[in-house]
């Protein structure tokens, strides 16, 4: 996809799909030297804030001429940044083993950033996944977003603002980015990634406002064989018993760093499940559990469907802490319907 | 790119490139090694972005087809070690960014990323300064050590640099101790220079500088702020460090009440011996300065370190002291690193009692100094 297509398709040059207003707010603070130097994206996973992050960053370090046409998606800045391999982005990495990000996973990126741009205007400091710092290594992010060097530019990214300490998210510029609408995803798919129609409105329907999962998914169509086993896993867990539960638990909990998504897969099960026992108008997500939905809801109460609904919310709570996964998990499929 | 080099060569070049490749970089092309083959010569390079360190060298080539690509260091350097001292040939598939190694019956493919996605090297700069290589070695060799480790302080990581008239001067300190060296240089600034370079840098160009007595050049800050040592075939460049150097003159004592000469490697023997149980108590030994009990009489210095578990050592020199006996407790490690870079036959140590801050020198030249603080002795 080349930047003239784009270009067509959006008014613009930021390769970016419904989130027109954030990119124009970030487009129009550009072009009236309005940027601030910290920003934090929030929005669901795979809703796009890293690529915004990572658009922002190209249109600001972009060497074309005209600054209208930044970023170009062409030149050597635009290349290297999309690449991971530009030398003045810096990324903070999590923990391989907690999730979490480190206090030293923090230093090491102001470290970086104390020193000047090696061959750009900015470096540019993504920070994934900021929601997984504890307080303390936020802390360590203090200094460089209250005396951030002139060139530099952060950039947080999370869930949600609630973990965040109120010392950094008054020192940065929110964006809340929302699920993109159905129809826009099927368009981009169609018309951006020439996926077939059928297919399309498919992807648009399960991504539950994931423009990110549902391009990811035309290319790798293991994503939805994934989604699929984890449907399943969680159809088989209901007709479990508290033992087959525990040792589903227990096996989960070896790979605390999976669990995220296939609890938010999850909850917009219980999210479905919750719209049908209460006959709800609004139409449900996982269109092709329709089925099985529809004979779990004739079985089980609405306060049950609302407890196993808020049983993975709490839980994707507590895995953002140092919790034992195992007992977490525990309790959590206590809550889930079918064990009476 | 086709190219053929020597074994021997190739390995060098790594191992003086490869220095400069980070652990965990934050880019992935930075645990990679650039080759670049042009013009009768193969280049090879690395950048560590968190140092602002970049090392370069050349090597004769054979080249057939110019090129470039960047290969990981750890398995580039890992192979090319353990090829015969023969002739290797690289074949870049530029399809693939594979590279072929070729070396008698051996063949290896390594998996590259383009150079395109590579830092832009420093470019070789003018060479403003030539400085005899021994002699910056030595000066490198008599600062480094002293410069701070940890980062608490960043300037003190790096190696205050002054250009004055005729004077080169270079200084390095990490709080507990200071080491100040200066040589003759043949250029002359009439404005003074000051540049605090980083001793890590420093201790790169120490290493590559060889034994003959080639000259390096030293190349001014240029607009990125940015100095480059241009030792043989091989640039170092470094970027320099911001802040303002502790003004350092004034910590160096001015007088003493006792100066005590001994020969350098009787007393290194000695402090590594006392340095074996001072481990235990945080590295502290004590020196006991006894000024001759008559004339004619020699004076000595016995040096004690001691374990509460382990035992003791404890050992008597003789030295010529004038003044008064001193007892003073130092970190035996900051005085085995001092004694470890002084090549002459003898040292002086003075000293104005065992709160104040000790000199340690060699004797006969005012061209070095290292100033190094004593430990609380806690009684």
């Amino acid at each position: 996809m080349d930047s003239d297509q784009i270009h067509e398709f959006l008014g613009n040059s930021w390769p970016i799909y419904g989130h027109d207003w954030a990119v124009e707010h970030l487009r129009k603070s550009i072009a009236h030297g309005r940027l601030r130097h910290a920003y934090l994206l929030l929005g669901a996973e795979s809703v796009g804030k890293n690529r915004l992050a990572h658009a922002l960053a190209m249109a600001l370090n972009c060497t074309h001429d005209d600054e209208a046409a930044r970023p170009c998606l062409t030149c050597r800045s635009c290349k290297l940044t999309m690449s991971g391999n530009h030398p003045d982005m810096l990324y903070s990495s999590l923990d391989e083993n907690t999730g979490a990000l480190k206090i030293e996973a923090i230093r090491n990126v102001t470290h970086h950033l104390a020193m000047k741009p090696y061959e750009a205007r900015y470096r540019v400091a993504i920070f994934q996944d900021f929601d997984h710092a504890q307080p303390r290594a936020q802390d360590a992010l203090l200094k460089s977003l209250e005396e951030p060097p002139p060139y530099a530019l952060l950039i947080l990214l999370a869930h949600s603002a609630e973990p965040i300490l109120p010392t950094i998210t008054s020192r940065s510029q929110i964006l809340h980015l929302r699920p993109v609408a159905a129809e826009t995803i099927h368009r981009v798919l169609v018309e951006q990634y020439g996926a077939d129609d059928e297919h399309a409105e498919l992807l648009a329907r399960l991504s539950g406002g994931r423009i990110g999962w549902a391009i990811q998914a035309l290319d790798t169509p293991e994503l939805l064989d994934e989604r699929e086993t984890a449907l399943n896993l969680l159809e088989d867990i209901i007709g479990m018993n508290r033992v087959g539960r525990f040792d589903v638990a227990q096996e989960l909990s070896r790979d605390k760093l999976a669990l995220t998504p296939l609890f938010e897969l999850w909850q917009t099960y219980w999210r479905d499940l919750l719209l049908l026992t209460e006959n709800s108008a609004v139409p449900i997500a996982n269109t092709d559990r329709a089925e099985q939905l529809q004979s779990l809801a004739n079985r089980v109460t609405i306060d049950e469907a609302l407890a196993a609904l808020r049983a993975t919310s709490d839980t994707l709570n507590y895995l953002k802490c140092p919790v034992n996964t195992r007992l977490a998990l525990e309790v959590m499929f206590l809550d889930f319907p079918g064990l009476n | 790119m086709r190219v053929a080099v020597l074994q021997e060569n190739l390995a060098k070049a790594l191992s003086i490139a490869g220095r400069a490749v980070e652990n965990r970089p934050i880019q992935p092309v930075l645990s990679n090694i650039l080759l670049r083959a042009d013009d009768a010569r193969l280049q090879v390079a690395a950048i560590n972005m968190g140092l602002g360190l970049s090392i370069s060298t050349w090597i004769g080539a054979k080249v057939e087809t110019e090129g470039d690509i960047t290969l990981p260091a750890r398995t580039l350097t890992d192979l090319v070690n353990n090829l015969a001292n023969e002739r290797v040939d690289l074949t870049l598939d530029a399809n693939t960014q594979t590279m072929n190694i070729r070396c008698g019956t051996t063949v290896s493919n390594i998996k590259g990323i383009s150079a395109e996605e590579f830092p832009i090297l420093p470019e070789g700069g003018g060479g403003d300064v030539a400085i005899p290589g021994k002699v910056l070695r030595d000066m490198i060799n008599q600062t480094v050590f002293a410069a701070a480790k940890e980062d608490n302080r960043p300037i003190l990581t790096g190696v205050y640099t002054l250009f004055e008239g005729n004077t080169l001067t270079m200084a390095a300190a990490d709080g507990y101790r200071l080491a100040v060296r200066t040589a003759e240089i043949e250029r002359n600034f009439a404005e003074p220079l000051e540049l605090v370079i980083p001793a890590r840098a420093l201790a790169e160009v120490a290493r590559i500088i060889s034994d003959d007595d080639s000259e390096v050049l030293f190349s001014l800050p240029d607009d990125r702020n940015m100095v480059m040592f241009n030792i043989g075939n091989t640039d170092v460049s470094t970027n320099l460090l911001e802040g303002k150097f502790p003004d350092f003159a004034a910590i160096i004592p001015k007088n003493y009440s006792t100066a005590t000469v001994m020969y350098t490697t009787d007393l290194l023997r000695a402090c590594k011996r006392a340095e074996i149980f001072a481990r235990d108590s945080s590295d502290s030994a004590k020196l006991f300065v006894q000024p001759a009990s008559g004339p004619g009489e020699p004076g000595a210095v016995r040096i004690v370190g001691q374990s509460a578990e382990r035992g003791d050592n404890e050992g008597l020199l003789d030295a010529s002291v004038e003044g008064e006996g001193v007892d003073i407790s130092f970190n035996i490690k900051y005085l085995i690193e001092v004694l470890n870079v002084i090549p002459d036959e003898r040292v002086v140590f003075e000293s104005s009692g065992a709160t104040n801050p000790g000199v340690i020198r060699p004797e006969n030249r005012d061209d070095f100094i290292h100033v190094i603080m004593p430990m609380s002795t806690g009684r």
